[in-house]
């Protein structure tokens, strides 16, 4: 009887093995995103990754506008919108979702509120995992300066100026909020129906002889001296570990994992950095 | 393809979803609303606001590690800010701080007056005067700020002050080029500083006609400091401001202020305390500026009468009274309970259940996921606990 117990159990993997079709979807983080493929990944990496799909042309490139709140029909209205179609078109069964710092949160955002919106019950059922490449699930205290700072509010009055929802959004005191009441896989809320795995980058190296500096675009690091008072030991120049951490569960933390024990900053996380899209590859 | 196949096969069916099967209601409408509206100017919801039924059902995981209290809302602060005039900056401002290594922002509010670095003065408190940026020991052009990608709007420059220089009153001193009609917020950030404001308002979440509860506190090392003076004002998400008083209290100060204004404003979006308090340290005026963000909606929706439980053994099905005062999507959620062969309640699933709503009494049905129940092995009777009502409308959660 156990033994053919066993055999079932066989037959169905296979089963399952026979008809999953993997797909991978690219989420970016903060800001509006026409051309994400160049613009916010760059295609060498995008294919690197991809590369290691049993279909490489199972992937999804996400444009939206993440300036708007998570939860907004721009933001987590437009990424449902376009998993859908990507998971439609492909006939899309197991969907690995990579998201980048803000991009966790709109993803969080979508398997945290299932009923919002009548189409995140099929993606989240599609979801095989959601892997988090530096999320800001608990927010940045450099949300809380740039808002601090931005006097074009009072200047120019709330809605007539500069305005980001999406870095007001991210404040550390707003995110506790959100995460308390709103979305889950943080300690003490309920988990996440689907995984979500975090990369934790753990450091910035800006030293002009560092060449090391230069994967992801040196000029992108070097201004991330100054800001970095206001961020932990422990960050990526963006996010102290405390926020990539704070949802979900670690993938790994940067250098226990990267070629030469490199630390990802906040842009190379994004980039062909020091092995991050061959891990990646081997995981989807 | 790493992944343990079974696993996936497991995961796959231990969530479902039940999008447009929710059982039907007379209160429960399809793709319009009747009834009457509650209070004027209600909520904008999305323009793409959801029209359907939705069921959602997902296991739950160790319920001992979970909290579903309300939290307190909480904010410390080692920062202040000051508005100043190009003028005022030229006759040259005092910066005073209470620790070494201060980090200063200097934002342009037309975005575009930027002062460097290099353009700046520093009198020290020993009474030494240092040129064009050589009391910093970090400058940050307008460029490069620009350039670091955080956000920060343009014409926003910033400097550290050398830690040789310690603590004390400084004067900041802007030697040219600077208009005078010019306006400019300057940002301190005491990074090292042990003297921090603490503001905590009693919960996270307040619904219209409910009395907002804030302590202000400053500590240095643990012990509380002496408030000269505070002040602060509730800002809506659209900008509106209401003064708010604060009362001595035995450690600081606090606030009891009455939600009476209206709450209808951007639908998830917070209101916040902007407070700014001037405490003694050492002798001199140290200032702390902080924002506590909280929740605030006008209350749509009750839950009228306990939930109740029928159907059968293997496919219970909950209806939620829910008495609502405007038409709108509301959604019920909460974990739900069977009964074990010992005979103990075991916790089994999380499921979110949401419905458009018309005025009036209705209910919101929440059905669960069979195979979760079958996979737990427990029965009848079953309960609802850490039942929630929320008003999608106004993304606002209206009980705990």
């Amino acid at each position: 009887m156990f033994r053919k117990v066993l055999l079932l159990i066989a037959a169905l993997t296979f089963a399952g093995l026979s008809h999953a079709n993997t797909g991978v979807a690219f989420v970016h983080g903060t800001g509006s995103q026409s051309d994400a493929y160049n613009d916010y990944w760059t295609g060498s990496f995008v294919q690197s990754v991809v590369s290691g799909l049993p279909n490489s042309s199972n992937y999804t490139v996400i444009n939206c506008d993440f300036t708007q709140y998570m939860w907004t029909s721009g933001a987590a209205g437009c990424l449902a919108g376009q998993l859908t179609t990507f998971i439609n078109q492909k006939n899309i069964t197991s969907l690995t979702l990579i998201t980048h710092s803000n991009g966790g949160n709109v993803a969080r955002w979508i398997m945290s509120n299932p009923t919002w919106d009548s189409r995140y019950p099929n993606i989240i059922n599609r979801i095989d995992e959601v892997i988090a490449l530096a999320p800001s699930s608990a927010g940045t205290p450099l949300a809380d300066a740039v808002i601090d700072g931005n006097v074009f509010e009072s200047a120019l009055g709330w809605l007539l100026g500069y305005k980001n929802d999406a870095v007001r959004m991210q404040q550390e005191a707003w995110m506790a909020s959100y995460n308390a009441n709103w979305l889950y896989g943080t300690s003490g809320r309920p988990a996440l129906p689907k995984p979500f795995r975090s990369v934790v980058g753990t450091d910035v190296e800006s030293a002009i002889w560092d060449g090391d500096s230069y994967c992801g675009g040196y000029s992108q690091n070097v201004g991330l001296e100054f800001t970095q008072n206001w961020l932990d030991s422990c960050s990526d120049g963006f996010l102290n570990c405390s926020s990539q951490n704070a949802a979900g569960s670690v993938w790994f933390y940067d250098t226990s994992k990267t070629y030469g024990d490199e630390p990802l900053s906040h842009a190379q996380s994004r980039r062909k950095c020091f092995g991050l899209d061959v891990f990646l590859r081997n995981r989807i | 393809m790493k992944h343990i196949l079974l696993t996936s096969m497991i995961l796959s069916l231990s969530t479902v979803s039940v999008a447009n099967d929710t059982a039907s209601s007379k209160s429960q409408i399809g793709n319009s609303y009747t009834g009457n509206p509650a209070d004027s100017a209600p909520a904008q919801p999305d323009s793409q606001r959801e029209m359907k039924p939705v069921s959602y059902s997902f296991p739950i995981n160790d319920i001992n590690q979970l909290d579903f209290s309300q939290k307190q809302a909480h904010v410390q602060s080692r920062q202040y800010m000051l508005d100043v005039s190009g003028a005022q900056l030229k006759s040259g401002i005092a910066l005073n701080t209470s620790a070494k290594g201060a980090l200063v922002r200097i934002s342009a509010f037309d975005g575009k007056s930027a002062v460097e670095p290099q353009q700046l003065s520093l009198k020290t408190p020993k009474g030494q005067v240092l040129k064009q940026g050589k009391a910093f020991d970090t400058l940050v052009s307008s460029s490069a700020m620009q350039k670091n990608g955080m956000g920060f709007q343009q014409g926003t420059t910033g400097f550290k002050l050398d830690d040789a220089l310690g603590a004390g009153r400084f004067t900041l001193k802007a030697d040219k080029g600077i208009a005078s009609h010019a306006k400019y917020r300057i940002n301190v950030f005491e990074k090292n500083s042990d003297t921090e404001m603490h503001l905590t308002a009693n919960k996270s979440n307040y619904l219209s006609g409910e009395v907002l509860k804030v302590d202000a506190r400053v500590f240095n090392q643990g012990k509380a400091e002496h408030i000269v003076s505070i002040k602060g004002r509730l800002v809506s998400p659209t900008g509106k401001t209401f003064d708010i008083d604060f009362n001595q209290s035995k450690e600081g100060y606090s606030v009891a202020k009455p939600l009476d204004m209206s709450a209808h404003s951007v639908p998830g979006a917070l209101w916040e305390l902007h407070t700014e308090a001037q405490l003694k340290v050492d002798g001199q005026l140290i200032q702390r500026n902080g924002q506590l963000p909280f929740a605030f909606a006008q209350q749509t929706a009750k839950v009228s009468s306990s939930p109740v439980i029928s159907g059968q053994k293997q496919s219970p099905v909950a209806a939620i009274p829910v008495n609502a005062k405007a038409d709108g999507r509301y959604e019920v959620r909460a974990v739900l309970y069977g009964t074990d062969q010992s005979g103990a309640l075991k916790p089994v699933m999380v499921t979110h259940s949401a419905a458009n709503l018309a005025a009036g009494e209705g209910a919101i049905y929440m059905k669960f996921d069979p195979e979760l129940i079958q996979q737990s092995g427990v029965s009848a009777p079953y309960t609802l606990k850490q039942l929630q009502l929320r008003d999608q409308d106004q993304m606002a959660v209206m009980s705990h």
